[in-house]
């Protein structure tokens, strides 16, 4: 009987804990995105974000990619990529390196204007890549 | 007489430079998705910050950085990152090749051309010579490439237990860049 009893728990358990995984992995995955604006991000210049990737790039990645980072720094250029979202430019001492955010929402920015910008750091290619970003 | 012949050489030499002088066009907003079909399921990612450049003499790069790539699901992103990819270590891919199927002056005629894209794709740090075909469409100035193609994941070492089971072996890439005039 006591036996019995066991096996209904570990059955019962196991169950709870398969729903469990399937709801992590395919429901709230699905719809819990990173949420870069809840999270505390690192405060730089878009002219020392530019300077760490141009000196040392390695060094660069381990401190900004992936993170949540906080820009600020003049609009140079205002694009739209193919999804038709805006990409915010923001110029460095470097004139050829900008730092080139994605925002996640539709928004008018002014070139010239001063700005700060949050996103998720995805790298350097000759630019420094901000994505899911919004303006602050 | 002779200065007259000089003068008209001179302009000769200078308008055939002129019709060879070679364009490069240039985007930051490129898209590259790709997509892995399983009977399990299919699985999407898209990333559209690839920086691309190409020259109307055929040369032609794309950078894409694996952090860019969005999933509609952020534990398979999560998973693809850390397991799969190992973006931490190897932040960036890339593709540089030459293109053939297309003439220097197609590129200033509107038309879509059949092409292949011959060279090295870098992933992980691993480089594979690939070619691939695709289309280069012109239409007002602007030049739209676009090429679907398959990559076996085990040409690049990335390996995985679900790799053949939720994750196909072969995954394929859809490259669509625009490159304004």
């Amino acid at each position: 009987m006591k036996a019995k009893k066991v096996i209904l728990y570990i059955m019962l358990l196991s169950f709870i804990g398969a729903v469990g995984a399937w709801y992590y992995g395919f429901v709230y995955s699905k719809n819990n995105h990173r949420d870069v604006q809840k999270e505390t991000a690192i405060q730089v210049s878009a002219n020392e974000l530019n300077t760490a990737f141009v000196n040392d790039e390695n060094a660069a990645n381990t401190t900004y990619l992936d993170k949540a980072v906080e820009v600020h720094g003049t609009v140079s250029e205002v694009t739209t990529n193919q999804d038709g979202f805006p990409i915010v430019s923001l110029s460095t001492d470097d004139m050829f390196a900008t730092i080139d955010c994605t925002l996640k929402e539709q928004k008018t920015v002014e070139v010239g204007s001063i700005v700060t910008i949050k996103g998720i750091c995805i790298g350097y290619t000759s630019n420094v890549k901000i994505k899911d970003a919004y303006l602050k | 007489m002779k200065k007259l012949l000089a003068a008209l050489f001179a302009i000769a030499l200078f308008a055939s430079n002129d019709v060879s002088a070679q364009k490069i066009y240039s985007t930051k907003t490129g898209q590259i998705k790709f997509f892995s079909s399983t009977p399990a399921e299919d699985i999407e990612a898209v990333n559209n910050e690839v920086d691309s450049k190409l020259s109307s003499t055929g040369q032609m790069q794309f950078t894409v950085l694996i952090k860019g790539f969005r999933f509609p699901n952020s534990l398979m992103q999560e998973h693809f990152n850390d397991d799969y990819m190992e973006s931490a270590k190897f932040p960036r891919g890339d593709f540089k090749g030459t293109l053939s199927g297309m003439k220097e002056a197609d590129f200033k005629k509107e038309g879509t051309y059949k092409v292949t894209a011959t060279g090295n794709l870098t992933m992980r740090g691993i480089s594979k010579a690939v070619s691939v075909p695709g289309t280069i469409e012109v239409k007002k100035g602007t030049i739209i490439v676009k090429a679907v193609f398959k990559v076996a994941l085990k040409d690049f070492n990335i390996t995985g237990s679900e790799i053949g089971k939720a994750i196909a072996k072969d995954i394929e890439i859809t490259v669509n860049c625009q490159y304004p005039s």
